[in-house]
């Protein structure tokens, strides 16, 4: 008898899934095995512990929400084509207008333009692919060449503005700078060194303003990168004017105190 | 087959044929059944409504899908498990013999029971929670559900060895549970040597 207990056939045995002559020959190992049981005497108690949990009621019936029940509409599904068509016509408009492209039919085929049109018509009634592949080609390159230039060209332009703006703001943080370089030797009254700064502190308040409403003007007209660069430039004017009037404060002080002394 | 897999399969073709009111009456004949399966699997009044609920909700949005309808019982299950699973991957609070012992004095509703047999019952429903959750699965499938462990196979997507497997280690885990703690050792003893 070759036939072997194991954790799988003692399931078997003990959920009753086991036939008729396998649980036979089980039973006869069974009865010279004290461990396989033991081991079955305990599942047993506890398979029948087990089955004296009853069901429990649900609390309530399945509301399932109308939302929740409604099939998907299959909307997308059939739009999905025409997206695509769509989509390639709107591509193809946009790609047209980018190198104004033309259309044109008559009598000996089609001919397409890039650009200005052409008085040397090109016709697609050709002999072969190769030669509309390469009128394409040749048409496309000159595009390119216009293009590139064009980019240089707005480039260009572009640092120019960037450097006259740097140039601008670096005189107006110069002229600012100078308020610090204030004179301030004995000889001086207080009353003298107030009206200095005080006319000089104008002064610079008014090419400030001058630079500011220049600044908006230019604001105005350039792009997004300026406006963050213009930013920073009134950050540091502010900071810069505010040092001037507390330096400004602290200098009448001293010379307040000076004149007290004498 | 049984009464309810029968009715299943007929629900099943009306339901095919467009008849509305077919899908309510399956829901009503499994309600019970998915309810239970959750609430043993969840201990959980509110998780196991809940997940019935969504048990349900994707019954009814997949249906089609389902060929067989000799197999609708696996297929459902399966379902209820899987939503099982991904809630206990949430929680891992266990909650211990001790605090449902104490927690769980109304326990007589059958007057016919001894009061330790039912207070062990509740236990092991505590010591079911404490157990690797593919053991539990199969554990409930096979006492609760009745499911033959070619059943099991089919719903958890594994062989019926390894179904047979874990059965005998999930019994065996949940005894030792019921061993560590003082209380249920003597209740289990109790009634054991009875």
């Amino acid at each position: 008898m070759n036939y072997i207990i194991t954790e799988e056939t003692l399931i078997s045995y003990l959920t009753n899934e086991m036939d008729a002559p396998e649980k036979k020959l089980f039973e006869k190992v069974l009865a010279d095995s004290p461990k396989w049981q033991e081991e079955l005497k305990q599942m047993a108690f506890l398979k029948n512990q087990m089955g004296l949990i009853q069901d429990e009621k649900p609390p309530q019936r399945v509301i399932i929400p109308a939302e929740a029940l409604q099939t998907k509409r299959p909307l997308i599904r059939w739009m999905k084509p025409l997206a695509s068509i769509a989509a390639a016509i709107a591509l193809l408009m946009i790609l047209a207008s980018v190198v104004n492209m033309q259309i044109n039919k008559y009598d000996g085929g089609v001919s397409i333009y890039f650009g200005e049109v052409r008085t040397d018509q090109i016709s697609t009634s050709m002999n072969s692919q190769h030669d509309l592949k390469q009128m394409l080609t040749s048409l496309l390159n000159e595009r390119d060449q216009q293009w590139r230039t064009q980019l240089v060209a707005m480039e260009s332009s572009i640092n120019q503005k960037v450097s006259n703006q740097q140039n601008t703001l670096q005189d107006v943080s110069h002229q600012v700078r100078n308020i610090n370089k204030s004179p301030h030797a004995n000889f001086i009254t207080y009353e003298q060194m107030n009206d200095f700064l005080a006319k000089t502190r104008t002064e610079d308040k008014d090419d400030v303003e001058k630079m500011i409403a220049n600044l908006f003007e230019y604001m105005s007209i350039t792009h997004d990168k300026d406006l963050q660069m213009i930013q920073a430039g009134f950050n540091d004017l502010r900071q810069i004017i505010n040092l001037s009037e507390l330096e400004r404060q602290q200098i009448l002080a001293s010379y307040q105190d000076n004149n007290l002394n004498q | 087959m049984d009464q309810r897999n029968i009715q299943t399969i007929d629900l099943l073709t009306r339901i095919k044929k467009g008849e509305a009111a077919a899908m309510n009456q399956l829901i009503q004949l499994w309600e019970t059944r998915v309810y239970n399966m959750a609430y043993k699997m969840l201990r959980d009044h509110d998780k196991a409504m809940d997940t019935m609920q969504k048990t349900f909700i994707k019954m009814y949005r997949s249906i089609n899908q389902l060929k067989d309808a000799t197999k609708f019982k696996s297929w459902l299950y399966t379902i209820v498990v899987n939503f099982c699973k991904s809630d206990l991957r949430t929680v891992s609070r266990v909650e211990p013999i001790d605090d449902d012992l104490n927690q769980r004095k109304d326990l007589a509703r059958n007057p016919g029971q001894k009061y330790e047999q039912l207070e062990l019952a509740e236990i092991i429903l505590t010591a079911l929670q404490q157990i690797p959750v593919e053991q539990k699965a199969i554990i409930i499938l096979k006492e609760y559900e009745g499911f033959k462990f070619h059943e099991i196979a089919d719903t958890l997507d594994i062989s019926i060895n390894t179904a047979k497997s874990r059965m005998y280690y999930g019994l065996k885990s949940m005894r030792k549970v019921l061993l560590n703690n003082p209380k249920s050792k003597e209740i289990y003893y109790e009634l054991y040597n009875h």
